[in-house]
């Protein structure tokens, strides 16, 4: 289980936090999603969370022990697929990870078998720095996979790639989940959070305004409404309308009375209407 | 060993692509052509044209029987300014007058150091008396130590070579690994694995040692068969690009990028070639250069390969070599950990 407490970083030490008590807990072998827009501090709580940065304020701790204690060999069991693609340009796909493999004192995986996985086979023997974004992206991710890592940190694992690709990482993803491994997911793609987490936190201006599963937050933030297709006057219209108000409940019996109704569908809010509800901004 | 041999393969792998070791190549290449191409020695023409006109030209003949350069000794006035005009910076000696009462003028076309015109003062004297036929006693000459052999031209560059160019490499080289692994971020990558401190140092100076060693045992080879003190040749090319590496590692780590070192990196190296001057030009060597690593190498690789029966020198430079390795020992990690290692 991870745990993180009030955890507060400031860059420039003049009380403007980039990250501001922030809390949260992680269970084993679930799918945590960090949410919120560019520069609302979650690469830093990342960064936090996984030694990059030395923590000021506030507690990370695995298992009960904090990270400060628990030395290099913890990093045996962590995978970390960064959003900027860095890896060694002169270098090949395959050889990048054959070297990762190398600095742990753990059993890997086979760096051929990670590369297949995502779809990089072809591309094994060339090198690193005549690869697309994309293409570095998925070598990053399938180099964060390569110690069997039992907590995966992921900072927009899907970003830049085709729907196909990506597909197959969240796939991946869920696979790793359905053996144990806890993610933490960074991203502000919603979609690719509705369909992954079982948690998700949304963080705006360095704290927290909302976390539980998507479900719940739907429920307790999102607006139920019902898109409904009649044909009236011999041409097809569309309303939505909203139960909870008594006269769009009235009008939605009003039209199944009718018999006019085609098509009628329910509709819930999606986690970025909840964020804008919220926040009062966008993702972008 | 298992996690070093991955760096140290890695990063050969990296020096070879990013063409490290093609430029170690052509420098050995062209130290090698210089070695192999430069003669021993340049003839350069006497030094001294000696013009005697006391009649019979004694001192001429004096001369000439214990073995003088005949080409030092013209036969007439205009032969001998024909000489000094086309020699310039010979210096001739006109001796005039009789044996016992000689009339000695010294043309000096170029400033001519004080202790040199002694010298020439002393060496007429001694010509004169031996045309005189005066009975000169033999001095007692001790030699504290074997006399040391005529070092040949060509190879009198090789202590410098292997000195500066061992450092350099070192230094220079390794600024670019980090400043490469900089950029690619790919040191991120690297603090968030169980790699550490020590390996990352110790890949860094195994990889340059190896080029430094393959550099040293080639230029040596070439320039000296393998007749030589190897020992104390590679012990003095160990020490120097350890010391260079690990220094140079944790200098680069207190800077952003290539630029951002270059003008602070450019004036290391600068102090580590004064030694070089010192070398070159004996005369120079104020205490403070003297106290450059690098003086005290080039001194005792030169000692190695060309012994004068002084091995103290190479035993002493490696000793006080060991205290500054182990200072930059220190700095490297502290800087290393401060700066690219950083974090909880």
């Amino acid at each position: 289980m991870i745990e993180v407490r009030e955890l507060t970083h400031d860059y420039e030490g003049k009380g403007n936090p980039s990250v501001n008590e922030v809390g949260f807990t992680i269970e084993d072998g679930t799918i945590f999603g960090f949410l919120g827009p560019s520069g609302a501090g979650k690469s830093t709580t990342q960064a936090l969370m996984t030694g990059l940065l030395a923590i000021q304020q506030g507690s990370v701790t695995y298992d009960g022990l904090p990270l400060q204690e628990q030395g290099r060999r913890f990093y045996n069991r962590v995978g970390l697929s960064f959003e900027h693609p860095n890896v060694f340009g002169k270098l090949t796909g395959l050889e990048n990870l054959r070297y990762h493999a190398g600095l742990y004192s753990v059993p890997t995986e086979d760096p051929r078998r990670l590369l297949e996985m995502v779809g990089l086979t072809d591309a094994a023997h060339r090198r690193a720095s005549a690869y697309s974004k994309g293409m570095k992206q998925r070598l990053v991710f399938a180099r964060s996979l390569i110690n069997r890592p039992s907590i995966l940190f992921l900072d927009e694992p899907t970003s830049g790639l085709d729907p196909a690709t990506a597909e197959r990482v969240k796939e991946i993803i869920r696979a790793k989940r359905a053996e144990g491994c806890t993610v933490f997911l960074t991203t502000h793609n919603m979609q690719t959070a509705d369909e992954l987490c079982d948690v998700v936190a949304f963080l705006n201006d360095g704290r927290i305004v909302a976390m539980d599963a998507p479900r719940e937050l739907k429920l307790q933030y999102g607006e139920r409404s019902v898109a409904v297709e009649h044909r009236t006057n011999g041409s097809v219209r569309k309303e939505v309308l909203f139960p909870e108000k008594s006269e769009d409940a009235a009008r939605l019996k009003a039209l199944i009375d009718s018999g006019a109704v085609e098509t009628i569908h329910s509709r819930e809010a999606t986690l970025e209407q909840i964020f804008i509800r919220l926040t009062g901004r966008g993702l972008a | 060993m298992r996690r070093l041999a991955s760096l140290v393969r890695q990063d050969l792998t990296l020096a070879w692509r990013n063409g490290h070791i093609l430029v170690v190549l052509v420098i050995a290449a062209l130290m090698i052509a210089l070695i192999v191409f430069l003669p021993q020695e340049i003839a350069t023409g006497p030094g001294e044209y000696v013009l005697d006109e006391i009649p019979g030209a004694p001192v001429r003949a004096a001369v000439l029987e214990v073995g003088g350069d005949a080409s030092a000794l013209p036969r007439t006035r205009a032969e001998y300014e024909a000489l000094l005009e086309s020699n310039p910076n010979a210096i001739g000696i006109e001796i005039a007058g009789s044996l016992e009462d000689p009339q000695v003028r010294i043309d000096a076309q170029t400033r001519v150091p004080r202790q040199t015109m002694n010298l020439l003062v002393a060496s007429v004297e001694l010509a004169l008396r031996t045309a005189r036929g005066e009975e000169l006693p033999e001095p007692d000459v001790e030699f504290l130590r074997a006399q040391a052999r005529v070092v040949p031209l060509n190879l009198a560059g090789v202590p410098i070579f292997l000195a500066f160019e061992v450092g350099i490499l070192g230094f220079l080289l390794v600024a670019v690994f980090v400043f490469g692994e900089k950029q690619e971020a790919t040191i991120r990558a690297y603090r968030v694995s169980p790699g550490g401190l020590w390996p990352y140092i110790v890949s860094k100076a195994v990889v340059f040692l190896l080029i430094s060693i393959a550099y040293g045992v080639v230029v040596v080879a070439a320039g000296f068969g393998f007749r030589v003190d190897w020992l104390s040749v590679l012990a003095l090319v160990v020490w120097a690009s350890l010391f260079m590496t690990i220094f140079g590692l944790g200098f680069a780590a207190w800077f952003r990028n290539l630029s951002h070192w270059f003008f602070p990196g450019l004036a290391v190296l600068v102090l580590n070639l004064l030694p070089f001057v010192s070398y070159v030009y004996p005369v120079w060597s104020p205490g403070w250069v003297t106290v450059v690593p690098s003086y005290a190498l080039v001194y005792a690789l030169r000692e190695a390969l060309f012994p004068t029966g002084n091995p103290q020198l190479v035993v002493r430079t490696l000793i006080t070599g060991a205290a500054w390795l182990a200072a930059a020992v220190v700095f490297c990690a502290l800087s290393v950990r401060a700066r690219l290692l950083k974090g909880a």
